[in-house]
């Protein structure tokens, strides 16, 4: 269950009209690295993970990232909103344009649209925490990246923010995977899946 | 200690966290997680203008409300650490505290939120628009 709250989780006031800067950013929207991707992968993995205080972690976060994926949107909304069709032409927003006009698709920042095929729900607890460690690391470098492009101060701001999620993600998918580790084998952690075969695991479930 | 043949990440010991408005600054309520990037600096800071009375009180319900979900982010991976949980009700009181004076005296921004619906700044217009939705 979810409910709405009226207001974003970082403030978003961008001044400056800029297609160019709306067509990288729209790539932590439905990109490959994007938060929509983050947000379905984490909420994917959740039923199927053996302790339960993870499967609550990866329901927090996936639902940090949907507020992340409406940060990335209102921003590129923001950089577009008052468009001029000459600003369209020069700035190389105009194929994005024949197609959504100005609104809202979830594509990356090379037009490959949004794809489940992005991440990843294995059903190995271990397999499932290391992709995710991965996936934030992805994503940090992706904003370094917009970081190091973008000088508007109004942009730059919420990206900083941003960034900063991902490492304090990290962390946390970090201290999730000892603590699925406690329940292993220490002498050989892929003695089985701790998914699938719960009648292995040395501490039950919480 | 690390093991063979799988990653490994130390675990964060509990430390005071920032003031709220200093967390969302950061986007880490702990020190000990703010890791910035070479290339973010340089650039002038850009001071939060918020809009009128409502986006100021808006933009305190941010900043208590991320410090709030960062401590229980924390209480995911840290289950029963009294100081954490100590921090968490107090921040909850305070941001039910703020949402129901949000709601009397604009809109509420929530379906919890007792008072009427009315002139309300669109969450993706950066404030600067008042609409009757």
């Amino acid at each position: 269950m979810w409910f709405y709250e009226k207001r974003l989780e970082y403030p978003v006031h961008i001044t400056r009209t800029c297609p160019k800067t709306a067509q990288l950013i729209i790539s932590q929207y439905g990109g490959p690295d994007g938060e929509l991707s983050a947000s379905m992968r984490y909420l994917a993995q959740r039923y199927t993970m053996p302790d339960k205080q993870v499967g609550g972690l990866l329901t927090d976060i996936g639902t940090e990232e949907l507020a992340h994926m409406e940060i990335i949107c209102a921003m590129v909304y923001q950089l577009t909103k008052n468009l001029s069709i000459e600003q369209v032409k020069i700035a190389g927003f105009d194929a994005y344009y024949v197609d959504h006009t100005t609104a809202l698709w979830p594509q990356a920042a090379c037009a490959l649209p949004f794809t489940s095929i992005e991440f990843q729900s294995k059903g190995d607890a271990i397999t499932d925490l290391t992709e995710n460690l991965a996936a934030e690391q992805k994503a940090r470098t992706v904003y370094d990246n917009l970081l190091r492009m973008i000088d508007d101060p109004e942009v730059r701001d919420p990206l900083k923010f941003l960034r900063a999620r991902e490492i304090v993600h990290f962390q946390r998918f970090g201290e999730a995977l000892e603590r699925t580790k406690e329940g292993l084998d220490k002498k050989n952690f892929y003695y089985f899946n701790p998914e699938f075969d719960k009648q292995f695991l040395t501490k039950s479930p919480k | 200690m690390s093991e063979l043949a799988i990653a490994s990440v130390a675990i964060q010991a509990w430390e005071k966290p920032f003031s709220p408005e200093e967390s969302l600054d950061k986007g880490t309520a702990f020190s000990v997680l703010v890791k910035p990037f070479f290339a973010e600096a340089g650039v002038d800071k850009v001071q939060k203008k918020p809009n009128g009375e409502s986006g100021a009180r808006l933009l305190e319900i941010q900043q208590i409300s991320f410090q709030l979900l960062d401590i229980q982010m924390f209480l995911d991976t840290h289950p029963g650490e009294k100081q954490a949980l100590g921090q968490k009700v107090q921040l909850q009181q305070r941001r039910k505290e703020l949402l129901s004076a949000f709601a009397k005296d604009f809109y509420p921004l929530t379906m919890d939120c007792e008072g009427e619906e009315g002139e309300e700044m669109i969450p993706w217009e950066g404030g600067k628009k008042h609409v009757v939705l």
